[in-house]
């Protein structure tokens, strides 16, 4: 396909792009503050600290989410978390709680600017997102809670899934982040899609 | 006929040992194209079907338990010759058309792709679907049950069957009903027998294999149909053999005594069917055969003129030239301007690993040649790791944040392999070790400010206090970096690669470029140029830095590169129990020295060192360059070098040649350092 071309697809300006009609909407969901929280379960000191400093229940099962009113937790692997402030939410601190963890036989990293976030919406969400990435989106397979990692084209992803509009937010790596929202915008294309103004992630 | 509205011809021979021909047969008719015969292998009291009777009924004449014997013609057919198969006199049929059918086959290529097996049923004479472990289930043709009824009614079972549950008792579908229709059985033949010496009786029509070919592949030896395939190349066309894979294996089976099933099918690949290549990459062409990385500077290197390089998927800034200057001028131009006076690049592509736990400096002492225990928190250390058999694996800075809080540092390009090997160890081969890893490249963006005034600049950008007595070289901190916006939360690392008087500043990525606008300005007064990775480079082989790929080639050990110095005796390391081994430490092992060209001429490419360039070859290689350039410090081409026992030859005058260039250059061994060797520059 030519690389050189006119349209706006690709642009981050607020404002409907592509076929008439949105059937996506596409918005960047601004991360204040995420952290990776990393521990045994099988230790119950790490297990108590952890809901004692960030007021969350891991989330146990493999890729499923756990949400308080403040914080996102998503399961990454057998003994590490992503914790996403959504509101003023127990993330601070973060010099004394690595201490406390590190003396619980756990970690905690600060990767609040790791990760550029969108949530993806709208009734070809899940068509926008199957044309990059082999998950089955299906309602039957992907349920609301439901945090998954994947790759759209050759990019990591993290995927979760907010509500049953369907709304989902994914999450890249901040150095890929153009490419992919620009393969976001072409999958998108064909469905018409807007860009609404940046939201806190939610 | 029906897709294209064409006619294939005008008079037409239907050869066939089956009902569904003479649908064929039929059709050709009702498009005006003459039926010379309808020749069945068939006798008269199987030709019961619904087709064969309608044919029957509109005088098609039909000639049966007969087979085409022969064909004439040129450049197309122009006529066959017609037998009884019990034998007889052959009589000669006038036509430009021949259909030949043979029956059906299930399409079961994607089944059998899937691990599903298959089983042979006589009465088809075709291979079908048996079963399969996946939730795979065949239907109608596919599963060998031909006919429009049967695919209507296994869809209807099947297709309720697979939605399952309350989905298909909400949505009753009534399955359609369809005429009833008689279908006669077929006559297995594989083959008409040969008549005469020469009758070629072809099995594949697209790679031209021959019954006799497959014959002479029997007699060969080649009696496996794998083997028979490769042999004959029978099924290696186009339609990869849906025409003739099941009559040549048929054949093998009655050449060799065998059964069908014995004999089997070849394995079935993908694809299925022929795919435009260009279905495969997709969208993924062009620029996005790989996804690009970019930097949190990017536009701003993109807005003042930055020339871009790849650095593995980074975009780094290889220079920036002004108008009117060619890159490698503008190279030049920065790595004088920082030994000079100061410039800052962007290193936020550096590998970045955070360690954490209580056993993080046992983990460091491991995995590192040198010690980490004796490193103080607000401290910086260089660090390099070897492989198990003691080869330089990879090189960095390792600094402690905190207590049980390590960062460290990889090269770009090793970020992702250090950072496997280290998560290995971990889990593997240490899990009782209490220490946990996270990848933060992507979580800082980072600038090297350097040169003699990097301290003038910082004093202006920074709130802690960075007086040579505060923040010696080697110190790390925590600080706020002054910008526009307002203050940006930093780490600050005294450390330097260029051997100048240097400083990285981390911050958070999505303020990179808040923090690098606040550092072009406070080093505006000073005349700071922005400097790319060939100025970089330049500095480095400069003051001798080792680069993991060029001097750590995968063969060089720590002392090779003079480093024997950083190898910890009072602790084990990955790699130390090998460092013994008698070839390692041989007298004449390839040593590193720095090369200084004489005059003037430049230092040829990729150049090997020898001590008489006019030597008939085989000429011995004294050793070979490993990174070269133009030093605009010192105005001459210099080298860094492997060679043999270098460090006993400072002083003597080699030759650098290329003789695939045919170039060569007198060149002066010495330290491989060429500015500031005692390091005054660093610790100012």
């Amino acid at each position: 396909m030519p690389e050189a071309h006119d349209g706006p697809i690709g642009s981050t300006r607020p404002g409907h792009y592509g076929a008439a009609g949105i059937g996506v909407a596409l918005a960047e969901a601004t991360i204040t503050l995420a952290w990776n929280v990393q521990g045994d379960l099988a230790g119950p000191a790490f297990v108590e600290e952890a809901r004692r400093l960030f007021d969350v229940a891991l989330p146990l099962a493999p890729n499923t989410t756990a949400r308080t009113g403040a914080v996102t937790a998503l399961w990454l692997g057998p003994a590490s978390w992503l914790l996403v402030a959504r509101a003023a939410s127990p993330l601070v601190d973060y010099a004394a709680k690595r201490d406390a963890l590190n003396a619980a036989g756990g970690a905690l990293f600060d990767v609040s600017a790791s990760r550029v976030a969108w949530t993806v919406s709208g009734p070809h969400a899940a068509d926008v997102l199957a044309k990059g990435c082999p998950l089955d989106f299906h309602p039957r397979a992907f349920a609301t809670g439901t945090g998954a990692q994947s790759v759209f084209g050759h990019v990591n992803v993290l995927i979760d899934k907010r509500d049953d509009d369907p709304t989902f937010t994914v999450m890249v790596a901040r150095s890929f982040a153009r490419d992919v929202w620009h393969a976001f915008c072409e999958a998108a294309a064909q469905y018409g899609y807007g860009v609404l103004p940046p939201a806190p992630f939610r | 006929m029906k897709r294209y509205g064409v006619r294939p011809g005008t008079r037409a021979v239907v050869f066939t040992n089956n009902d569904s021909a003479y649908a064929t047969a039929l059709a050709l008719r009702a498009a005006d194209v003459a039926i010379a015969a309808i020749v069945d292998a068939r006798p008269e009291s199987q030709l019961i079907g619904t087709l064969p009777q309608r044919a029957r009924a509109l005088g098609l004449p039909i000639v049966a338990e007969s087979a085409i014997t022969g064909a004439h013609g040129g450049k197309r057919v122009e006529a066959v010759d017609i037998a009884p198969l019990a034998g007889g006199a052959a009589r000669r049929l006038d036509c430009d058309l021949v259909c030949v059918s043979g029956g059906w086959n299930p399409a079961v290529q994607l089944f059998s792709q899937a691990r599903g097996t298959l089983r042979y049923d006589d009465a088809l004479a075709a291979f079908v679907p048996e079963s399969s472990r996946l939730p795979i289930q065949p239907v109608g043709a596919a599963n060998g049950r031909f006919g429009l009824a049967a695919a209507l009614s296994d869809g209807h079972a099947e297709g309720g069957a697979a939605a399952g549950g309350t989905a298909a008792a909400e949505s009753v579908i009534a399955a359609p009903r369809t005429d009833a229709e008689r279908t006669g059985t077929l006559r297995v033949l594989w083959s008409v027998p040969a008549r005469n010496r020469g009758d070629k009786r072809f099995v594949d029509l697209q790679d031209d294999v021959t019954a006799a070919d497959i014959a002479l592949a029997a007699r060969e030896g080649y009696t496996s149909v794998e083997h028979l395939k490769r042999y004959t190349t029978l099924g290696m066309g186009p339609d990869q053999g849906k025409t003739s894979n099941m009559v040549g294996l048929a054949l093998l089976a009655e050449l060799t005594g065998r059964s069908i099933p014995d004999v089997g099918t070849t394995t079935f690949r993908p694809p299925y069917t022929p795919v435009t290549l260009g279905a495969f990459p997709g969208r993924e062409c062009g620029a996005h055969v790989e996804p690009t990385r970019y930097s949190a500077m990017h536009d701003w290197h993109l807005e003042h003129g930055a020339r871009f390089v790849n650095a593995g998927l980074w975009k780094r800034p290889h220079s920036y030239p002004r108008p009117g200057e060619s890159p490698e001028d503008a190279a030049n131009r920065e790595a004088k301007n920082v030994r000079t006076n100061v410039g800052v690049v962007d290193v936020s592509t550096l590998g970045k690993i955070e360690l954490q736990g209580k056993d993080a400096a046992e983990f460091l002492n491991r995995v590192y040649i040198n010690r980490w225990d004796t490193l103080a928190v607000g401290r910086c250390r260089y660090g390099v790791m070897l492989r198990e058999d003691g080869i330089v694996l990879d090189d960095g800075t390792t600094s402690r944040l905190a207590a049980t809080h390590y960062l460290m540092t990889t090269t770009t390009a090793n970020a992702v392999a250090v950072m496997q090997h280290l998560e290995r160890l971990l889990q593997v081969d240490w899990p009782d070790l209490e220490v946990r890893v996270a990848s933060v490249t992507e979580q800082w963006a980072a600038a090297a400010v350097s040169g003699p005034r990097a301290r003038d600049v910082l004093v202006r950008l920074v709130d802690i206090d960075v007086s040579n007595a505060a923040f010696p070289f080697l110190a790390v901190a925590e600080c706020q970096v002054r910008a526009a916006a307002g203050a940006i939360p930093a780490r600050l690392f005294r450390m330097s690669y260029s051997g100048e008087l240097a400083y990285e500043i981390h911050v958070p990525a999505d303020s990179g470029r808040a923090m690098w606008d606040a550092v072009i300005a406070a080093g505006e007064p000073f005349g700071l140029m922005p400097y790319g990775t060939e100025a970089m480079s330049t500095l480095r082989i400069e003051k001798g830095h080792v680069v993991i790929g060029p001097e750590a080639d995968g063969r060089t050990t720590a002392d090779d590169l003079g480093m024997s110095k950083l190898v910890s005796s009072a602790k084990w390391c990955i790699g130390k129990p090998l460092l013994d081994r008698p070839a390692l430490k041989t007298a004449d092992r390839w040593q590193l020295v720095g090369l200084t060209a004489q005059d003037g001429a430049p230092m040829p490419r990729a150049a090997k060192v020898v001590a008489d360039p006019d030597r008939a070859l085989p000429n011995p290689m004294q050793g070979h360059v490993t990174s070269w350039c133009w030093s605009p410090n010192r105005d001459a081409w210099i080298a860094l070098a492997l060679v043999a026992n270098g460090r006993a030859r400072h002083g003597e005058t080699l030759w650098a040649v290329s003789p695939l260039a045919n170039a060569r250059v007198r060149v002066k061994v010495g330290p491989p350092c060429f500015i500031d060797p005692d390091g005054e520059r660093l610790r100012a």
